[in-house]
């Protein structure tokens, strides 16, 4: 197996980031009968990080998050939340939770629902007064539909809601499965901005979500699940390792050293003026390109061939299968 | 705490729906009706004249005239009380633990056991409230006609109700079993018919042939609660306010137990089972 899909390079961020782990999962099984849905999984989320989960359907994902809050129990493996147990009550406190799907209660308003929440969570009725109308609010759902009861919501509403109801009491993590499923792009950009708000005052971040581009967006930390087990995990930016570029200059005698030197290839059989570069970080182009006019060169087109997570999924499944797995 | 909190939801959401709701009204004109169908006119404690729906009444005293309605009435909210709470109920239980709901239940802090008990106790709540609202609006109608008053019909209620916790916690289970709201509606029809069926233990193993056959069939029979014995402490009491205490401390005793094992094992299944 490539060194590079180790599920360990997780661990290894989290010790390089030296902050705590807000989940930790060891060797995670789950079987139903002969299925194993979750094999082995190893994992850990650095506090304060927004950590995106993604695979294929039926990889696994929304099991591990049912797994990691003991709505579902592994075969084998442990997992700590906040540095507990997920099926202690005071750990649960600390923990907000939208899940996929999301059915709610018949004949409540939102209001009532947030209220119910966080009457379970142990909040006072003056703290839900004043927090009910502001997180439905933020998480942009409008005044008109506070009183209508959420039987005759859409999808998205629904979602809405249940985003208000898991940022009740602030929590310390907050799990999403699936935010913005049936939510329209510019609710999208505010469920954005509410889990950035999350994160600005402290808060972990785990989310799941099919919307590849909305999780390269939001997430710094990705792992990606495929079969039951964590493929690739990691900072994005380690994860996409080496972005290229395809650049041209105006073809000169000298064009193929000079643009070495600045520290682009040049393939032989290229065409004049034609080089590429690979780096993780755009700004290493930029660099790399003003070495390259400081010599003499002079740009005449730039073209990105960026790794995103869509390719990163491909490959990783493309290698798993290569693998014969 | 928590458990109470769970009670509560169930009890709102309940009364959101439009089956109870339905039922209400029924309750709600069956009492308008009565109060405008009956034109009674009492004496020193005797009705003298009356009539209901344009019938004339027969006079006497009202005790001896009231006591066969509160008996017919006790009997009534018994076993329609208990069917209408078998299908007006089958699908709460199993709305809680549906997909996209129970996940969230239980990433909250809230032990399983606690969902299972509070949901158990928002439904019964329910029931109480039903049969003693069904139950005291009779009663209230009746004294302001009569100037007659008795808890005897509130007792009869309670021993319907007494017999509803018996038939949900098998329901409950049920559910926790297999989240399917017909089966839960199969299995209290079952318990209730099963419950009257055998309440007469030496009748009901007459049946069968052959003493170990019978003894068998005791045995079988053995845990379930005696609805007929319910049945005579709530007559009993609405008819003459007559109660034999061992027969009504028995009957009720052994439904309470048969209603907390049931519970209990609901809340075990729950506690072991993925959602």
């Amino acid at each position: 197996m490539n060194a590079a899909l180790l599920p360990s390079s997780s661990v290894a961020s989290v010790a390089a980031s030296g902050r705590a782990a807000a989940i930790s999962a060891r060797g995670i099984t789950k079987s139903y009968g002969a299925t194993r849905a979750l094999d082995g999984i190893d994992l850990e989320v650095p506090q304060g990080s927004v950590f995106g989960l993604i695979g294929q359907n039926g990889a696994g994902k929304t099991t591990f998050i049912k797994v990691m809050l003991a709505i579902v129990r592994a075969s084998a493996g442990q997992v700590t939340l906040l540095g507990g147990d997920p099926e202690d009550v005071r750990i649960r406190r600390r923990v907000g939770y939208l899940p996929e799907n999301l059915q709610l209660p018949v004949g409540l308003t939102a209001p009532a629902f947030l209220r119910s929440v966080g009457r379970y969570k142990g909040l006072t009725a003056a703290h839900l007064d004043a927090a009910v109308p502001e997180l439905l609010t933020c998480c942009g759902l409008e005044p008109a539909a506070w009183s209508r009861p959420t039987q005759a919501f859409s999808k998205g509403m629904r979602q809405r809601t249940g985003l208000a109801a898991a940022l009740l009491g602030e929590p310390e993590l907050l799990v999403l499965d699936e935010p913005t499923d049936g939510i329209d792009p510019l609710g999208r950009a505010q469920v954005r901005e509410v889990i950035r708000a999350a994160v600005a005052r402290g808060a972990t971040v785990f989310l799941n979500s099919h919307l590849l581009a909305e999780t390269e967006r939001i997430c710094d930390q990705v792992a990606i699940v495929h079969r039951g087990r964590v493929v690739r995990a990691g900072a994005m930016a380690a994860l996409r390792g080496s972005n290229a570029w395809r650049v041209r200059f105006v073809p000169r005698d000298d064009g193929a050293a000079l643009a070495q030197t600045a520290g682009f290839t040049v393939s032989p059989d290229a065409a004049p003026g034609l080089c590429d570069f690979a780096g993780a970080d755009p700004a290493e182009l930029s660099a790399a390109l003003a070495r390259a006019l400081a010599a003499g060169l002079h740009v005449i087109d730039v073209t990105a061939h960026l790794r995103d997570l869509e390719t990163l999924l491909a490959e990783a499944v493309a290698l798993e299968h290569g693998a014969g797995r | 705490m928590t458990t109470l909190l769970v009670a509560f939801d169930v009890f709102r959401e309940a009364f959101a729906r439009r089956a109870l709701l339905g039922l209400f009204a029924i309750l709600l004109l069956g009492q308008v009706t009565l109060a405008l169908a009956l034109d009674l006119d009492v004496v020193e404690g005797a009705i003298v004249a009356g009539r209901m729906f344009g019938s004339q009444l027969s006079g006497g005293s009202v005790e001896s005239k009231l006591r066969p309605v509160f008996e017919a009435l006790a009997t009534a909210v018994f076993h329609l009380g208990l069917l209408f709470g078998i299908v007006a109920s089958s699908d709460v239980a199993a709305k809680l633990l549906a997909p996209g709901r129970v996940e969230l239940l239980l990433a909250l802090p809230v032990r399983r056991a606690e969902l299972v008990v509070g949901t158990y106790l928002g439904v019964i709540g329910v029931a109480i409230l039903s049969t003693t609202f069904a139950v005291t609006g009779v009663s209230v109608i009746l004294y302001f006609k009569t100037g007659f008053a008795t808890p005897a019909a509130l007792a009869g209620a309670a021993c319907a109700t007494v017999g509803f916790m018996a038939v949900y916690a098998a329901m409950l289970l049920s559910t926790a079993l297999v989240r399917a709201p017909a089966l839960a509606s199969g299995v209290g029809l079952v318990v209730y018919v099963l419950c009257l069926v055998t309440s007469n233990r030496e009748t009901f193993t007459s049946w069968f042939q052959g003493e170990t056959t019978q003894a068998v069939m005791g045995v079988l029979i053995a845990p379930l609660p005696r609805f007929g014995a319910l049945v005579d402490v709530a007559t009993g009491l609405a008819a003459d306010g007559s109660l034999a205490p061992a027969t009504a401390l028995g009957a009720v005793a052994g439904t309470l137990a048969f209603a907390g094992a049931g519970v209990a094992a609901a809340a075990y299944v729950v506690s072991g089972r993925d959602y």
